[in-house]
């Protein structure tokens, strides 16, 4: 081995030609590693932009149309379930959510692209939080790991402003993985399951319940002003906040869907303190530039203040607090509907029937409704229930029955029993039962809701 | 201009592109890499290009004055020149003691005479340590002291010598050149030719390498132990004692060779640095091997000034301990420097106690007994340079105690980790340099196949950007 390496010594050095072989063969070996590279991230992009990259595979392949798409920043993908949305608004619903970092104009892109492919939705629902995510362009990183060709952010209605060198910056952030993902390639070098492991595959319209985080809180003292973000940002909205927020307006009127813009939920010490007043006053008066009487609205809902227990963060809600949230703007959008659909809304008598005055523990009540088609025409929608608590609001349900759809001819009357399938009542208490009775009207719903207050006693 | 940084590589390919066309007009060549080398230096600290002027001319200036001495006063003037070589040292020195040591004297001062009782008032000086001054100034002053010593003469041309002075490749952090060495190299149509290419490529990917996949990677290991020092004992303290002394290699001597490769490109031979130094086996062969540009600078300029070995065992012992303590203030305004430099005097005043057995350097292996020999004394080079290195990289005294009071084999959680980390990133350095050691030849890859040139080459490049730090963290030596 030595005598090997003293012959070494021996070789003279290459001409020209040589100078040139070394570099080409270099050079290739950095493209080849670069390309491995490049199909190892396509098929596991990096952490964080994962659930973007499945959100595009999913529009790109669904095969048929979603009524409500869920759209914003990461306090929607992980504290908005898609069950009462579904339940109370009809249809289908995907969550398309995804960080702050994608910006609005990720937004409008997969609303353009969905659009694009199936017409228009019945809903879209949009929350991202302020001022943070009002603020931000899109990071680079999540644009650049997208299934999509190069340029195709020209394609979907709204372009973003940019410099020759931030597109420069995506190029090479999509095609240099050996540079731009040096961390991430390390990893898998060291872990080489990683390196082949296939992470993506298309998010589908669901519907699922109980969102929230379970994570260790991150540090929120009001005393001692944490998270300082929190307390000195300003609001400023970024200009592709604003094209974006336009552009996604303009079409909700020309395509004749409805569009929210949700608040974000707010945490109560801020708000007593009135360090939020003049964030929520500045985004209020931004947002009336997009809205209108018929087709985009904002949903501001008192009910989104939470505790500091209830929160992870400042974006992010536990568990219940989350239903709570979700319960709390869908029933802003249902009111917004039913000020729409007032005057075509049919006359339903509605009775409800509970098989017992008194339960134990875990028994499921049986519950039938009676509902009388008292119009001149059919009627089509659906039934679900919740029950609470007595007293507390919606979003703390323990129990529920998802929608059942249902046609009533007219004059008609159906009976119905609801099959309570998610949650259970597990503890002794006095319970309300709200039920929603639903119409369909058009891509618009009209909702009745009874409320049976302490309606079920478990013992 | 940090060498491994996008905009240094940008800036070589802009000087490239105006310097290889000027072929062997060497004259534009000289103005064309002054200039680079001012804008390079400025990027640094602008503030500083005016004491690099300053310096560069006062060098100048006293080297034409020794030489027309010698011109002028041919019988005698030696006291003449002896003074103008003064005013040289002098000034040089003063300029260094201000702005890199003034603090630390003072400091000490003040500490000596608390200890007896005296209050002297504080007067602290805040001045920002110019970038590469240690270095620099040593080179300018090689000018005047050659001229002295005649071993050069003066040259007319003063762009050439500030080219020298300020040449980006080694203004920021050595080698510590020669103006015997370099100024001929500045004074003649440059060839480029293809050995000078391969040596070129050769030296500064292996460099970056270095700096970037090793010296960054291992001192990791350093960064956490020595940040939290008193969370870690045993075996981590171990692990990260070695992992500084690969770090300081690799991070040096990396540097070192992409200023090599840099020069050689621009058909320029600067001086190797680091000769494979932790196969030595004493520390004189060490110290012929670890920064040779700045040991031979301070034995050729203070150690033999000051008598070298022709005054007697003791004197002799007396010249090594102040020239390495001296070689160890060089390094920073810190005791424990100064600790570090004595630490190496000592040794090698300890090895001459053993006559010529301390002091060979013969490495042929005639049988067993001698291999297990060479491999003894080689190991416990390492380990006492790596003790020397233990105390240079301590902030404190206190730090020091503690790890030579902590060290050992016992291992906790992160020991595993460590050695990984540590065996993975020095298994390169390690195979590199038995290579080079066996064929006498640092640049031995440039030597090689195209093709087996190519792979390496492919497979380092994909290392450096994989394993790279994405913050750029700076060369240690240029803290110095």
């Amino acid at each position: 081995m030595l005598r090997k390496i003293d012959s070494i010594q021996l070789n003279n050095p290459r001409a020209k030609s040589g100078i040139i072989v070394t570099t080409v063969i270099s050079i290739s070996i950095v493209l080849l590693v670069n390309l491995m590279g490049y199909e190892s991230f396509a098929r596991n992009p990096p952490a964080g932009t994962v659930n973007t990259v499945n959100d595009w595979i999913g529009i790109q392949t669904w095969r048929v149309p979603v009524d409500n798409i869920l759209l914003g920043d990461s306090t929607v993908a992980i504290n908005w379930g898609t069950g009462p949305v579904s339940d109370r608004l009809g249809g289908t619903t995907v969550n398309l959510a995804d960080t702050t970092g994608t910006s609005f104009l990720m937004d409008a892109w997969m609303l353009s692209a969905y659009v694009q492919r199936f017409g228009a939705p019945h809903n879209v629902i949009i929350e991202r939080t302020s001022p943070s995510a009002y603020r931000v362009p899109p990071n680079k990183e999540y644009l650049a790991f997208l299934p999509l060709g190069w340029g195709w952010w020209n394609r979907y209605g709204v372009t973003p402003a940019w410099d020759w060198h931030e597109e420069l910056d995506v190029f090479l952030t999509k095609y240099a993985v050996l540079i731009s993902e040096g961390d991430m390639f390390r990893e898998r070098i060291l872990h080489p399951s990683k390196f082949f492991t296939r992470t993506i595959q298309a998010t589908l319209p669901s519907s699922y319940y109980n969102p929230g985080t379970l994570w260790e809180q991150d540090p929120m003292d009001i005393k001692l002003n944490l998270p300082g973000a929190y307390f000195s940002e300003s609001f400023a909205p970024s200009n592709s906040t604003t094209k974006a927020l336009q552009y996604m307006s303009d079409l909700a009127r020309s395509k004749k869907f409805q569009l929210y813009i949700v608040f974000q939920p707010e945490w109560d010490e801020a708000i007593e303190a009135g360090l939020r007043t003049k964030v929520l006053k500045a985004q209020e008066d931004y947002l009336s530039q997009f809205v209108d009487a018929d087709y985009v609205h904002f949903v501001h809902d008192p009910a989104l203040v939470f505790s500091k227990e209830q929160m992870q963060s400042t974006q992010h809600l536990r568990a219940q607090a989350a239903n709570v949230f979700t319960e709390a703007y869908v029933n802003g959008i249902i009111n917004i509907q039913n000020r729409l659909t007032a005057d075509e809304a049919q006359p339903l008598v509605t009775t409800v029937n509970v098989d017992k005055t008194s339960y134990g523990i875990g028994e499921k009540p049986v519950i039938t409704l009676t509902v009388n088609n008292k119009s001149k025409t059919d009627v089509k929608g659906s039934v679900s229930y919740l029950i609470r608590p007595i007293g507390r609001p919606d979003g703390e349900w323990v129990a529920r029955a998802p929608a059942v759809s249902v046609n009533i001819p007219v004059e008609g009357k159906l009976d119905i029993e609801l099959d309570q399938s998610v949650g259970e009542v597990n503890k002794a208490g006095v319970y309300d039962l709200v039920v929603f009775v639903r119409q369909d009207l058009g891509t618009l719903v009209n909702e009745t809701r009874i409320e049976l207050p302490g309606k079920i006693v478990v013992r | 201009m940090i060498f491994t940084s996008w905009l240094f590589a940008g800036f070589i390919i802009v000087v490239s592109l105006i310097y290889f066309p000027l072929g062997r007009r060497w004259q534009w060549q000289n103005v064309l890499l002054l200039v680079a080398s001012y804008i390079s230096y400025g990027f640094f600290d602008w503030r500083f290009l005016t004491l690099l002027a300053g310096m560069t001319g006062i060098n100048y200036l006293v080297g034409w004055a020794i030489a027309q001495s010698f011109s002028t006063e041919k019988e005698g003037g030696v006291n003449r020149r002896r003074s103008l070589l003064g005013i040289a040292i002098i000034f040089d020195l003063c300029v260094l003691v201000l702005f890199k040591y003034f603090n630390f004297f003072y400091d000490s001062l003040v500490s000596v005479f608390s200890t007896f009782g005296l209050i002297v008032d504080p007067v602290n000086l805040t001045p920002v340590l110019p970038i590469g001054l240690s270095f620099f100034t040593f080179m300018a002053l090689t000018y005047p002291f050659d001229i002295y010593r005649q071993k050069i003469t003066h040259t007319k041309r003063f762009l050439d010598f500030a080219l020298f002075v300020s040449f980006f490749p080694t203004v920021v952090s050595g080698p510590v050149e020669r103006a015997e060495h370099m100024l001929p190299q500045f004074q003649r149509a440059r060839r480029i030719t293809t050995e000078n290419i391969n040596e070129g490529l050769w030296l500064i990917i292996w460099g970056l390498f270095q700096k970037m996949v090793i010296a960054d990677n291992v001192g990791w290991i350093v960064n956490r132990v020595y940040s939290n020092y008193t969370h870690f004992e045993g075996l981590d303290i171990t692990i990260a004692i070695f992992a500084y002394t690969i770090q300081i290699l690799a991070d040096f001597g990396g540097y070192t060779d992409i200023a090599r490769g840099v020069a050689r490109f621009l058909g320029f031979d600067i001086f190797l640095n680091f000769n494979v130094p932790y196969f030595a086996i004493n520390p004189r062969d060490f110290w012929s091997r670890w920064h040779i540009s700045l040991s031979s600078w301070f034995r050729d300029y203070l150690y033999i000034p000051l008598g070298g070995n022709r005054k007697g065992k003791w004197r002799t012992n007396l010249n090594l301990l102040i020239t390495m303590i001296l070689v160890g203030l060089w390094h920073g305004a810190a005791w424990t420097f100064v600790v570090w430099g004595a630490w190496h005097g000592l040794l090698q005043v300890i090895y001459r106690l053993f006559g010529e057995k301390g002091q060979d350097t013969d490495r042929t292996i005639r049988g067993w007994t001698s291999a297990l020999s060479l491999i003894g004394r080689t190991v416990l080079m390492v380990v006492l340079v790596a003790a020397g290195w233990a105390v240079f990289r301590a902030t404190s005294f206190d730090q020091v105690a503690y790890l030579f009071t902590h060290f050992g084999f016992g291992t906790s959680t992160n020991s595993a980790g460590f050695i990984l980390r540590l065996f993975c990133f020095t298994l390169p350095l390690v195979i590199v340099q038995i290579i080079q050691l066996r064929t006498k030849n640092p640049t031995f890859m440039a030597r090689m196949n195209p093709s087996v040139r190519g792979l390496a080459y492919g497979l380092m490049l994909v290392s450096i950007m994989i394993f790279s730090q994405r913050v750029i963290p700076h060369f240690i030596y240029q803290g110095f």
